[in-house]
């Protein structure tokens, strides 16, 4: 973590809150949700569907929602996200930050071959014609597909998924972004294919140098292929740690829940523990902690205010009692 | 695999109730009609204005004239054959004004800012409360005769039904995930709208076309009958069945049925194969889901 010299970010997200207009006054959405990612590092974003981590780094491309209204900083690169212009914003998606979706087969356009997708890409990039064809499929072939001036021509249909992930990857670094945000890139695929995609992802990152945010809501995952991880819960990042300190020893009681309700393959069969409630939305978070209704280790103090980060070994939490060793 | 086999069969056995032949036919006919239309001063054994009062309301299959003539003496093959021309031209130029007008109006509804979906919208539906025959005999009335006033009041008629397709179909393709990938790639609204959706319509559009075709073509002939349409000595199908009112009330109303039923077998030869443009669409469209 502490290197002597420490590298501007590519992305650095301050006290974010993010809300949306609703029937009886705004429902907020996020708060205070804070992320920093380096070049060349990996960063985790991990927590159950509607936490907020998708919404977070859509904010980061500017994508935010209809209406919404935000606080805090979002900058990318030196450039201020949530006060840039339209002009500076498209700029920022050309060139800057690039992102890759769940689906691959509803991220492109499936009446157009992956030759013109990825050349459109390119020429918007300031890319002359031919150099753009060039480049596409010395692309294409640096993702690991076969015969790749023949598959210019193919459209998406006739690839499987892993192999259109692999396409828009080879797109989405077409312009040599500093920021790549991965969001849950591997969900929509099978579980053989989620590792080459995942290797291919960060062997592409740690050659570009690039930053990488990888959302997921596979923890395991996260923690084998991230430098850090911030687990976020009900809008509101709970856990911030290194992949491993994670996995070994998590800090905030959320995380442990999220691990012990993860079947593993090692170590006697034990029956599973599913996190008791459902997971919230913001809006319907009690006073206090977000979790606290639904964490065993709760009490009454609990309930007096949001917990702020606070160190506990290595891993940041928004607990009052982190560490396992603290619980009954 | 063993559940999809099925469902297959079953969509197939359904679309295939129009059948081919039907399809093949209504295009074989088109294509006749056409042909007869661009080539009709070779295939036209008169001249489709040559009277000759001896030879008047002869029958269809009277030697030397295949359809018989008219109260005039006029042959009818030879005006059928000409008047195919405009029969056919001024639909299609309804068609193709009233589309690319329908498209940008859909377009920037379903695209655009909120307020220009509410204008266009509400116009249009304001629009579709006069009955597009109506409107054509309003521009006549106010510009006079000719095809030219009733061809740009149908066109205008007509755009709020090619806009209200288009739009509904751009928010739908608008909301597929792609769409937001290549915003997050840097790409504006109007490029993506422009470069991928509106080509990803063309099929629904060639389909919404042949159908308006088809309206075109009945509402021009009504307008013909009616004197307000084609003047003479230019003639058109609609204009053959008004100058035959006369011999119909002799009792020979050949001259009349002639034109008539060529409008309605090329209007349902033009509806049969936009219907099949449809169906088509409907496929491809299920395939890349």
């Amino acid at each position: 973590m502490t290197t002597t010299v420490d590298p501007r970010p590519v992305l650095e997200v301050e006290g974010l809150s993010l809300s949306v207009p609703g029937h009886d006054g705004p429902v907020p959405l996020l708060a205070d949700v804070g992320l920093v990612v380096r070049p060349g590092e990996t960063v985790g974003l991990v927590g159950e569907s509607g936490s907020g981590k998708s919404l977070t780094i859509r904010t980061a491309l500017g994508l935010t929602p209809r209406r919404a209204r935000t606080a805090g900083r979002v900058t990318v690169d030196g450039l201020d996200v949530l006060s840039a212009g339209r002009g500076e914003l498209r700029e920022l998606r050309r060139h800057t930050a690039a992102m890759v979706f769940q689906d691959p087969r509803a991220s492109v356009n499936g009446s157009r071959t992956i030759g013109a997708h990825l050349v459109e890409g390119l020429r918007a990039g300031g890319v002359d014609r031919r150099q753009a064809r060039a480049r596409a499929v010395e692309l294409l072939e640096r993702v690991g597909i076969r015969e790749p001036a023949r598959a210019m021509r193919r459209h998406p249909g006739e690839f499987s998924g892993g192999m259109l992930q692999r396409v828009v990857i080879a797109g989405a670094l077409s312009t040599n972004p500093r920021l790549l945000l991965a969001d849950e890139p591997t969900t929509a695929l099978d579980v053989t294919t989620q590792a080459e995609v995942v290797s291919l992802l960060t062997s592409m990152q740690a050659e570009a140098g690039m930053g990488m945010v990888f959302v997921t809501h596979d923890l395991t995952l996260a923690a084998a292929v991230c430098d850090r991880v911030v687990v976020m819960y009900a809008g509101r990042v709970v856990e911030v740690a290194a992949g491993d300190e994670l996995f070994r020893s998590p800090a905030h009681p959320y995380t442990a829940a999220l691990l012990d309700a993860h079947p593993g393959l090692h170590g006697p069969r034990a029956a599973l523990r599913a996190v008791p409630g459902r997971p919230l939305a913001l809006a319907e978070t009690p006073s206090g902690c977000s979790f606290r209704d639904r964490c065993t280790e709760a009490d009454d103090a609990c309930a007096e205010e949001v917990p702020a980060l606070r160190r506990h070994g290595g891993s940041d939490a928004a607990c009052l009692r982190p560490g396992r060793e603290a619980w009954a | 695999m063993t559940l999809t086999v099925p469902a297959l069969r079953a969509r197939r056995v359904r679309r295939n109730r129009r059948g081919p032949v039907a399809v093949v036919g209504a295009a074989v006919f088109l294509a006749v009609v056409v042909v007869a239309a661009v080539a009709a001063p070779l295939l036209a054994p008169y001249s489709p204005d040559a009277t000759s009062l001896l030879d008047s309301l002869l029958p269809p299959g009277s030697p030397g004239h295949l359809l018989g003539t008219d109260s005039t003496g006029r042959d009818v093959l030879s005006r059928l054959l000409y008047g195919a021309r405009l029969s056919l031209l001024a639909p299609l130029g309804v068609v193709l004004a009233s589309t690319v007008l329908g498209v940008a109006v859909g377009l920037v509804a379903a695209r655009g800012p909120r307020w220009a979906d509410l204008l266009l919208s509400r116009t249009m539906d304001i629009a579709f409360a006069f009955p597009s025959l109506l409107l054509a005999m309003l521009a006549v009335a106010v510009f006079g005769a000719g095809l030219a006033a009733p061809m740009v009041a149908l066109s205008i008629a007509y755009t709020p039904f090619v806009g209200r397709v288009v739009r509904s179909l751009a928010v739908q393709e608008g909301s597929r995930a792609y769409v937001e990938s290549y915003a997050v790639m840097g790409f504006s609204t109007t490029w993506v709208t422009l470069r991928h959706l509106l080509p990803n319509l063309a099929p629904a559009l060639a389909a919404q076309a042949a159908l308006a075709f088809g309206y075109a073509l009945i509402d021009l002939a009504t307008l013909s009958f009616l004197g307000l349409g084609v003047r003479p000595p230019e003639s058109d199908w609609g204009s053959m069945i008004a100058q035959a009112q006369p011999a119909i009330l002799q009792g020979l109303p050949a001259s009349a049925i002639v034109p008539g039923v060529t409008v309605l077998l090329t209007v349902i030869a033009v509806n049969l194969l936009g219907e099949h443009l449809g169906s088509s669409v409907g496929r491809t469209d299920r395939e890349r889901a």
